[in-house]
């Protein structure tokens, strides 16, 4: 049996072919190459560590179960993000979307502005707790508009909510991490 | 692309290249749950087939024993010529013992056909009376013998005339080789049905399940009316092609309860199809009964359609074809369609059967637009009424 060293610049292709055939060496290569990323899409999503690797086991099962349906057409990469992300937007209440924090609504949405240089500052680590502490809805959308690039016509069709719903969270989701931030700004001063 | 944010930038640069190992059991996790996981489900054309098989198994199986035969073929009886021509006088013919192995007198026969009979009858002479009709064309010269002396001895052949045309076929063995072409008989038939549609709706990504979960929640069964008109060849031994056009209707009925108004709406959605049918039959008699197997394709020219469906927001969408700017949420053309159905017609008239074909159909691919982010799969089933009229009295093709 071949050895599947995943260090080796093995083609994305093969490893695909590998999965077709239900080979669980290419499965378990594909396993570990993408499960970091894929575990950070997960853990931005989720609310704690244990609920983002119920997300990604599950994800992990569908992308082996369909694996035949990647046409090809973007990276594997990009299209097992694809399946994360749909993975975690499965379980979502919609009730998430409508609890508001008073004092956001009407706060205007700042994208001329630069950011403080603390900001760039703050390890990855520190972002991922910043996002997993937003409420669910702002969070959910943030992730999909500012990171994954849906659009707010894409996000209400995804999610069954008005677009102005994933405007407002959005604004929102923004404000929030902009005030928690200054927050840590002020602690570490 | 969406507008710009200094704070979504940092979050996507700083992230996109982030990596967390999963814990160290995950990937035996994965295995173990894939490893429990159901089998997956039949292909789509499965029903279609064990269908077809079925129908076809019982069919054949089960022709004896719903409609026993009142008269089997002369050809594979056994019996000896003596119950099949039963001559007058034992100096007329000698009798072999039977049709399938005639003695060693019999190698040199002659075949003698006579134009003023249906072609299938044919007369077998011994060897010893070979010299007295060496060719055809000396019975031709001859004085023409009235009917009623040429059939003297043979009483069932002279029957020939007020058989069905299916039961020429039980003579066909008889016929000399040259005047053995295949006898075709033209039919036309008219065809009423109501169905019953199913359709399933998927999702083309795992991202839209919850779409279509609720899509096949939302919409009722559909009902739809077809007309058909059919014409169709078919040989004496049942074997049948038929093609025409058929129109249907579909009718739906939508019903939703919008998530965020508590409203209960309901929309009705109509699509008609034109469709070419191309089917191939097998047919046989069972007294007055005649049953066949029709399996074919349906080749579709239009799809119409008009209606609303619900968005996953909620949002009323109009896909009515005709109206400019509505989703072009289906296809144009639908391409093929599996057909299978069992036929059933009675005399009823001069040339005119009473019919029934129970059937079942189904779409080979999806009538969803390429783009749409669902698949749609429709399968129809019903009973076709109407009337098969055979037109003149067959023919021979050139």
């Amino acid at each position: 049996m071949r050895y599947i060293n995943i260090a080796s610049p093995v083609e994305d292709n093969e490893l695909i072919q590998g999965c077709l055939r239900q080979d669980r060496k290419y499965q378990e290569a594909v396993f570990r190459r993408y499960a970091g990323k894929l575990m950070v899409v997960s853990l931005r999503y989720a609310r704690h560590r244990m609920e983002a690797e119920d997300i990604l086991q599950d994800a992990f099962i569908r992308i082996f179960d369909h694996i035949d349906q990647f046409q090809g057409k973007g990276s594997l990469e990009g299209w097992m993000r694809r399946i994360v992300v749909n993975t975690a937007l499965k379980n979502i209440d919609k009730k998430s979307f409508s609890n508001e924090i008073i004092g956001l609504e009407t706060a205007a949405e700042d994208t001329s502005g630069a950011l403080p240089s603390v900001f760039s500052q703050l390890h990855e680590e520190e972002l991922l707790q910043l996002i997993q502490q937003l409420p669910d809805g702002y969070r959910i959308v943030f992730n999909m508009y500012a990171i994954e690039g849906y659009s707010h016509a894409e996000i209400s069709a995804l999610l069954g909510i008005q677009e102005s719903t994933s405007r407002s969270q959005l604004v929102k989701a923004r404000k929030m991490l902009q005030s928690q931030i200054l927050e840590i700004q002020k602690v570490a001063v | 692309m969406n507008p710009k944010s200094p704070l979504d930038e940092l979050f996507r640069r700083k992230l996109s290249h982030y990596e967390v190992p999963p814990s160290d059991d995950l990937w035996g996790n994965i295995q173990l749950a894939r490893a429990k996981k159901p089998t997956p489900r039949l292909p789509f054309w499965a029903p279609w087939l064990i269908t077809s098989v079925c129908l076809a198994t019982l069919t054949y199986f089960s022709q004896d024993l719903l409609f026993p035969r009142p008269i089997e073929s002369v050809a594979k009886q056994k019996k000896p010529f003596k119950t099949i021509f039963a001559p007058t006088s034992e100096s007329e013919v000698h009798i072999p013992n039977t049709y399938e192995k005639p003695p060693a007198q019999f190698k040199n026969i002659a075949l003698v056909f006579d134009n003023s009979l249906p072609p299938q009858a044919a007369v077998m002479i011994p060897e010893n009376d070979l010299g007295q009709v060496t060719n055809t064309t000396n019975l031709t010269n001859q004085p023409e013998q009235p009917l009623e002396s040429t059939f003297t001895s043979f009483p069932n052949i002279a029957t020939l005339d007020a058989t069905l045309p299916h039961e020429l076929s039980m003579y066909s063995e008889l016929l000399p080789v040259p005047f053995k072409k295949k006898l075709w008989f033209a039919k036309i038939d008219f065809l009423f049905s109501q169905d019953l549609v199913h359709s399933s709706l998927s999702a083309k990504t795992p991202l839209f399940d919850a779409y279509s979960t609720l899509r096949n929640n939302q919409e009722d069964l559909k009902v739809s009316n077809s007309f058909a008109v059919r014409m169709g060849i078919s040989t004496v031994k049942g074997w049948g092609l038929r093609s025409g056009i058929q129109y249907s209707r579909m009718s739906q009925t939508l019903t939703l309860t919008i998530p965020d108004a508590s409203q209960r709406t309901t929309k009705k959605n109509t699509f008609e199809t034109i469709d070419i049918p191309l089917i191939l039959t097998k047919e046989q008699s069972f007294g007055k009964i005649r049953a066949g197997l029709s399996l074919g394709t349906y080749l579709n020219m239009a799809f119409n359609q008009k209606g609303n469906f619900y968005s996953p927001s909620g949002t009323l969408i109009e896909f009515t074809s005709s109206k400019p700017g509505a989703y072009p949420a289906f296809k144009n053309r639908l391409g093929a369609s599996l057909y299978s159905g069992i036929s059933l017609s009675i005399p009823i008239g001069n040339s005119l059967e009473l019919m029934a074909e129970p059937y079942i159909r189904s779409r080979i691919p999806s009538i969803s637009a390429e783009d749409y982010v669902l698949e749609q799969k429709i399968w129809y089933g019903g009973i076709f009424i109407g009337f098969r009229k055979q037109i003149g009295k067959g023919f021979y093709l050139p």
